[in-house]
């Protein structure tokens, strides 16, 4: 018991610097960069004249409620991986998705380096496709140690991509997968993947020019 | 938010046009209301011309939203798990959310959460794709904090947390009792399924702007 005490003092003194190392570093004050910071000299005051005010309250409403799309719109929910064909007031057609894995390519024999992920940001559909065939870039060989193709037939491949493709600008996709079981998993090369049938739903609602918001 | 505005207008119309039938306290309010919502809709517009994200928190319709570059991405109920925090609620905002215009997430702390994906099914994609699993684990929030840069702590909870997992879950809540860690009392507790609270958990880090509208007056 004599022998015991010394050792069990000394675990329980070593619990004791442990608990007290997380909460400080729990508690450690990190500097917080806010995203946006606005000057309160850009903030416009009211004007004190009636007539002068209610004009320029109407027109910052306006200006305000033009940024909401009016009619339909596709939202890409990266963090959860699901998108939604919506409006303002509801959502049309919820589904799983699959976008890209944040993951890296380095082409160690031409340095060229890639990085799939899926923009963020406003776009909008600009084209609609049917049976699309994709164009395999370089990545795609390299990825799998092959050989770059010379001629430009060897590059397509027409089964990877599903019945349609929405584009939405850089060479980006809404399209299908034969990799249905991993829809709602960031696994793709930046594209946005989705299954038949919900895929289907969205070609069909989706017009050329369909705002699209990934975020 | 479109729709407070308008009521806004409202609220200020109704100002200019009958201020000789308002008592000066009334008129007083309902200027400094309008002039509030039109600050604000000047603010949300700066936020909008860039790209990112950024949170409304509306306690006059009762929802939260994240938009982007002004259009709405996310939305969801503001429900609160106790009915009595309401009127709290509205009175602490209309003190405090006149000034700040513009706020941001200062703190976000995850409490309880679940892995989305079994390290199992992750271990052989990440092997495919020759990724690491932080790529592509994502938390299920079941209770998190987010702190904004005046102070306002907002603590959301699952609606949806299994029967399985409540025991676990309690016992971390303990010992982050024990720890002293979220002891700070939260101006509302907003409940709303896992899958719904992870969106707003990854948009909301430090750093993320957050517009908060109080209850309108009636």
């Amino acid at each position: 018991m004599k022998g015991a005490f010394p050792k069990l003092l000394l675990l329980f003194t070593g619990v004791i610097i442990i608990l007290a190392i997380v909460l400080l570093q729990s508690r450690a004050k990190v500097t917080v960069v806010p995203d946006v910071e606005l000057s309160d000299s850009l903030i416009i005051e009211l004007p004190e004249d009636s007539v002068a005010a209610v004009k320029a309250f109407k027109q910052e409403l306006k200006l305000l409620s033009q940024l909401q799309p009016k009619g339909l719109y596709i939202v890409v929910d990266t963090h959860a991986n699901f998108l939604e064909l919506r409006t303002e007031d509801s959502v049309i057609h919820r589904a799983p998705c699959s976008t890209g894995s944040g993951g890296e390519l380095l082409d160690t024999l031409s340095g060229r380096r890639w990085e799939f992920r899926t923009p963020r940001g406003k776009f909008k559909v600009q084209s609609k496709l049917v049976q699309p065939w994709w164009r395999k870039p370089d990545w795609a060989f390299i990825e799998e140690g092959e050989p770059i193709p010379k001629r430009a037939e060897d590059r397509f491949d027409s089964e990877v991509l599903g019945d349609y493709a929405l584009g939405f600008g850089d060479g980006y996709f809404i399209h299908g997968t034969l990799y249905t079981r991993l829809i709602g998993i960031n696994v793709t090369h930046g594209c946005v993947r989705l299954a038949d049938e919900d895929l289907k739903i969205i070609y069909n609602r989706a017009q050329v020019g369909t705002p699209v918001y990934v975020f | 938010m479109t729709k407070s505005l308008f009521f806004g207008l409202f609220a200020f119309l109704l100002f200019a046009g009958c201020e000789d039938t308002m008592t000066l306290d009334e008129s007083t309010a309902a200027r400094r209301e309008t002039v509030h919502t039109y600050q604000r809709a000047q603010v949300e517009r700066a936020l909008a011309a860039t790209a990112i994200p950024y949170l409304v928190f509306d306690f006059g319709r009762g929802k939260m939203e994240i938009k982007q570059s002004g259009a709405i991405v996310w939305d969801e109920p503001i429900i609160l798990a106790e009915e009595a925090d309401t009127l709290r609620i509205q009175e602490l905002l209309q003190e405090t959310a006149q000034e700040p215009l513009l706020r941001y997430i200062q703190e976000r702390q995850l409490f309880e959460h679940h892995k989305r994906y079994a390290d199992s099914v992750l271990t052989i994609i990440c092997g495919i794709l020759n990724v690491g699993p932080e790529l592509l684990q994502r938390e299920l929030p079941v209770r998190f904090d987010l702190k904004t840069s005046d102070g306002l702590l907002f603590r959301f909870e699952a609606s949806d947390d299994t029967l399985l997992t409540k025991p676990k879950n309690r016992l971390l809540s303990v010992l982050d009792g024990l720890l002293g860690v979220g002891k700070d009392e939260p101006i509302a507790i907003i409940q709303m399924p896992m899958e719904r609270a992870l969106t707003l958990y990854y948009v909301a880090r430090p750093g993320a702007s957050v517009l908060i509208n109080p209850s309108l007056r009636n």
